[in-house]
């Protein structure tokens, strides 16, 4: 079928008067000098101890959800950046009522492109108004030297959120807590629907929740009409779940949710993320 | 049917051509035989459709009905404006191209049936050719003009145009401007039927020159734009109908010794179309629904010299149009959302078709044509293949099409009175946009929203068609009967998995192929001359119209006849016409159909010839449905009546 598209494109460009309802854009290949531009920095803090400097970057700013982060790390001696430099991440709320927790996080690898440790950390409260959500990230040099690092961070709630939580219906000590991993840029047509699920058992340990049943709807409200098929969400590990989901329209859209144990007992049958488009 | 498109530009503008292979322009004898553009020039471009053998028009209101052949409609039949294809902008059908044209600026309408029908037929149910009034030439260099104007009491409404004509021996133009504004209209008993108003302007012209004694070059321009025009059978109405249409066209005759004469032209036109939901009452949501179509197309058509007992025409042709249509709707309080129905799809097709016109001998003709078309079809943006995504269908490669038809007319003259011919055809269609990139169309006649589907079949017919004329010094009639088997038929299939998108709608069809349909029907004409000064005109038509379930298709006409009683004395001509349709019970309720009953109608008109020194007047009092008749036609959308008693008053100055 190419053959005919190179055979008719001159033809259409004949009549190029005829397709003035398309619209491609195309960036000229600007040289990009920093491949970190495209990110949002969200702090620069130095390291003393081991004579380094810090830069953590997100795609946007950090939100009450699963947020990418990313971990650069300059030695000041040489003004290099280190490759595949020892960090951990290890996130702390302190809470107005002295209370102190953690939150599921997915400790970075490194990223050879960017030159960075990149990994994940899912807010679960924002920190504006309840409490300071301290950053903290732990390194670790060759000679096995370690520095904690600490940075203040603001946690907002977005409008729409990423995130929510709930007490399972089969299980009343269990404690979920699930955030929208994509689509994080939705568009008409089929997305990937990727959540992520996580448990707390205590306020410093949150496991990744895995073998779930998750069942998905999306539908818009406004219009009382779904779309055809989606794929239900499935156990890629480490509390990942992908799926499909499909928006047949740009606007509000609510994609309903179900979570079951791996056997079948009803946890959540009426959870949603709402996206709007 | 090719000698038509290359002879009639050159006769005067009021002349009635016709060839003896045509079975068209019936609509023109139908009325008056004589005076073809002057009688028929008020009457709606649809109505005029309708008149003609085997046709019927499916009306969504008062505007803009849309045209069927033999109950093959949409892109089953093949529809052009003086050779040029213009593809309607609405995804709901409210703009066939017949309602960018007026009756004013047409010389003709050819109408023919079954696949094959032409050389430019690329479709299996019949071809329907507006020819627009041209410019021509004359030795006597003379300047004409005409004003028409007629008001109608049911709509309160007006139609007014204007024509100048200058001819010289180099060159001609041809100009019109026309206008007409109608209210809502009444049905029979009186029942305002809201929402059926509209407002048209158009404009056409036409310039040709001589560029020698063998050669004609010829540019048309059109432009029209229909405005607040109401759809009464549909929930929303349209705010702007606009096309621009322009072409070029040269002729060369005699050109040598084996071809007789070539032909080619070049053209573009371009329609938007938006519906418009503001004037509705109660309308859940706020929607904007706006459509382009864009065509641009040439081709090259030759006939040769008689070779021998033959005769071999051909005509070579290419066209594309893209058609982009969305939707947005605006929730209160909410983010508006988008989409489009019609994912900005490029359709491609070449094509080339030969004829041979072969006279055996004094009784036995042989008309031999084929056609192959071929049609490539994609999406030309990512956005649009996305939306297709939703129901797992990869479209980025397009959509190739190889399109085939052939047609064998043999036709024996008996004696000196009556004629046989027979018909054998197989023709093919390409399923159009909307069958294969629709996006949620909401037809209001089932009251499902539509989907297209990229697999979709092309629909294959084989048809057969028997018939005999017969002749007499006063009397003529024909009669012919057909028989078409289509195969891999395109209709809607119900997906309960999707959900509707337009509110209120019963659900969601999916464009799909019924292993096969059957149509078949006759049609009768008869006229007798009585008189000098008396004539009779009666025909009937039927078509019959199954699926391969058993099924009746939807949409079919019963029974329907005319008789039309002609008198015409000196300058005065009057006439009364009576019109039946049966009961149609032979429904489809799962796509909307319901029963229609029997009706009768009355039309009736007397006029006049005034020549008042050089200015010649002619007027008229026309009156259409004179019982007041509360009737619906079988295929009217929306069970809405048609239109009841009109009394119009036409009158028409020549200068």
């Amino acid at each position: 079928m190419k053959f005919f598209k190179t055979i008719f494109t001159p033809l259409l460009a004949i009549a190029l008067f005829a397709t003035s309802c398309k619209k491609e854009e195309t960036n000229p290949g600007t040289p990009v000098d920093d491949p970190l531009s495209e990110y949002v920095l969200i702090s620069e803090t130095p390291a003393t101890t081991l004579d380094c400097t810090v830069k953590v970057y997100a795609q946007e700013a950090l939100f009450v959800g699963y947020n990418y982060i990313l971990v650069q790390v300059k030695d000041n001696a040489t003004g290099e950046i280190l490759d595949n430099p020892d960090v951990m991440f290890m996130p702390v709320m302190e809470m107005n009522s002295g209370m102190m927790h953690a939150c599921p996080l997915e400790q970075p690898t490194y990223n050879t492109s960017l030159q960075v440790m990149e990994g994940t950390i899912t807010f679960v409260m924002p920190s504006m108004g309840q409490g300071k959500w301290n950053l903290g990230l732990k390194l670790k040099n060759t000679a096995g030297t370690e520095e904690d690092i600490n940075i203040d961070v603001d946690v907002m709630q977005k409008a729409e959120p990423q995130l929510f939580s709930f007490v399972s219906a089969h299980n009343p000590n269990q404690n979920v807590f699930v955030a929208l991993v994509n689509p994080r840029m939705p568009q008409i047509g089929i997305n990937d629907f990727e959540i992520v699920a996580y448990e707390r058992q205590s306020m410093m340990s949150w496991p990744a929740l895995e073998m779930l049943n998750i069942e998905i709807d999306p539908e818009m409200p406004t219009m009382g009409h779904g779309s055809p098929n989606n794929v239900n969400p499935i156990d890629m590990g480490e509390g990942h779940y992908l799926g499909k989901v499909n928006f047949t329209m740009s606007g509000y859209w609510k994609v309903n949710m179900k979570f079951e144990t791996a056997t079948n007992e009803m946890m959540k049958d009426d959870a949603f993320f709402d996206i709007t488009f | 049917m090719a000698n038509l498109t290359f002879s009639q530009s050159l006769l005067p503008a009021d002349s009635i051509y016709m060839s003896g292979l045509l079975t068209q322009i019936e609509l023109l004898s139908l009325i008056d035989t004589l005076e073809v553009s002057e009688n028929n020039v008020f009457i709606p471009i649809e109505r005029l459709i309708q008149r003609t053998e085997g046709a019927n028009i499916i009306s969504r209101g008062n505007f803009a009905q849309d045209p069927m052949l033999r109950s093959y409609k949409n892109s089953q039949i093949n529809v052009t404006l003086n050779g040029m294809r213009m593809f309607g902008a609405c995804t709901d059908r409210m703009d066939p191209i017949t309602s960018y044209a007026e009756t004013s600026n047409l010389e003709s309408i050819s109408v023919s049936h079954s696949g094959n029908a032409d050389l430019s037929s690329s479709a299996l149910g019949g071809s329907l050719s507006m020819n627009l009034k041209e410019a021509s030439f004359s030795g006597n260099p003379k300047t004409s003009g005409l004003v028409g104007t007629s008001i109608a009491s049911n709509t309160n409404g007006y139609n007014l145009f204007g024509q100048l004509n200058h001819q010289n021996k180099k060159w001609g133009l041809f100009l019109q401007v026309s206008t007409k504004e109608h209210g809502n209209y009444y049905a029979g008993g009186g029942k305002e039927v809201l929402y059926s108003q509209y407002r048209k302007i158009n404009t056409t012209a036409n310039f040709a020159y001589q560029l020698s004694k063998k050669e004609v070059l010829k540019v048309n321009f059109l432009y029209d734009k229909a405005l607040d025009v109401g759809y009464p059978a549909l929930p929303m109405d349209v705010g702007i109908a606009e096309a621009t249409v322009i072409g070029a066209n040269y002729q060369n005759f005699h050109s040598g010794k084996y071809i007789n004469h070539w032909e080619a032209m070049v053209y573009y036109n371009t329609i938007y179309h938006e519906m418009d939901d503001t004037k509705r009452p109660d309308v859940p949501m706020h929607m904007n629904m706006p459509g382009w179509s864009k065509t641009f197309g040439t081709w090259l058509k030759s006939e040769t010299q008689q070779l021998g007992n033959h005769k071999l025409s051909g005509m070579l042709e290419y066209f594309q149009n893209f058609r982009r249509a969305e939707m947005t709707m605006y929730p209160e309080n909410e983010i508006e959302m988008f989409m489009l129905t019609w994912p900005d799809v490029m359709r491609n097709s070449g094509g080339l078709g030969l004829k041979d016109t072969w006279e055996i001998n004094s009784r036995w003709n042989l008309n031999s044509s084929a056609r192959i078309d071929l049609f490539y079809s994609y999406i030309t943006t990512d956005f649009g293949q996305k939306h297709l995504e939703v129901f797992g269908y990869d479209v980025e490669d397009g959509i190739f099409e190889p399109i085939f038809s052939w047609k064998e007319n043999l036709s024996y003259q008996l004696n000196e009175n009556l004629k046989i011919f027979t018909n054998l055809a197989y023709a093919e269609r390409s399923p159009d946009v909307s069958e294969q990139y629709g996006f949620f169309l909401f037809n209001a006649h089932d009251g499902y929203d539509y989907i297209g589907n990229p697999e979709i079949l092309k629909e294959k017919a084989w048809q057969v068609e028997l018939g005999f004329s017969q002749s007499f010094q006063k009397i003529d009639w024909s009669l012919k009967g057909y028989f078409h088997h289509v195969n891999n038929y395109i209709l809607g299939r119900t997906d309960s998995a999707i959900d509707a998108m337009t509110i209120g709608a019963n659900g969601v069809r999916v464009y799909t192929n019924l292993p096969y349909a059957i149509l078949s029907g006759f049609e009768s004409s008869l006229n007798y001359s009585i008189n000098k000064s008396l004539t009779i005109a009666a025909t009937a038509q039927y078509t019959y119209g199954t699926e391969s379930n058993g099924e009746p298709l939807p949409l079919i006409s019963p029974l329907q006849s005319r008789l039309q009683l002609s008198w015409k004395k000196k300058s005065w001509y009057a006439d009364t016409e009576v019109q039946w349709a049966n009961a149609q019970n032979r429904v489809n309720n799962n796509f909307g159909d319901l029963p229609t009953s029997a009706y009768t109608l009355l039309n009736s008109k007397i006029g006049k010839d005034w020549q008042l020194g050089k200015l010649n007047l002619k007027t008229e009092l026309q009156g259409t449905n004179l019982l007041d008749h509360y009737y619906r036609n079988h295929l009217s959308w929306g069970q809405i009546p048609q239109m009841g008693r009109n009394i119009t008053i036409n009158a028409i100055l020549k200068l």
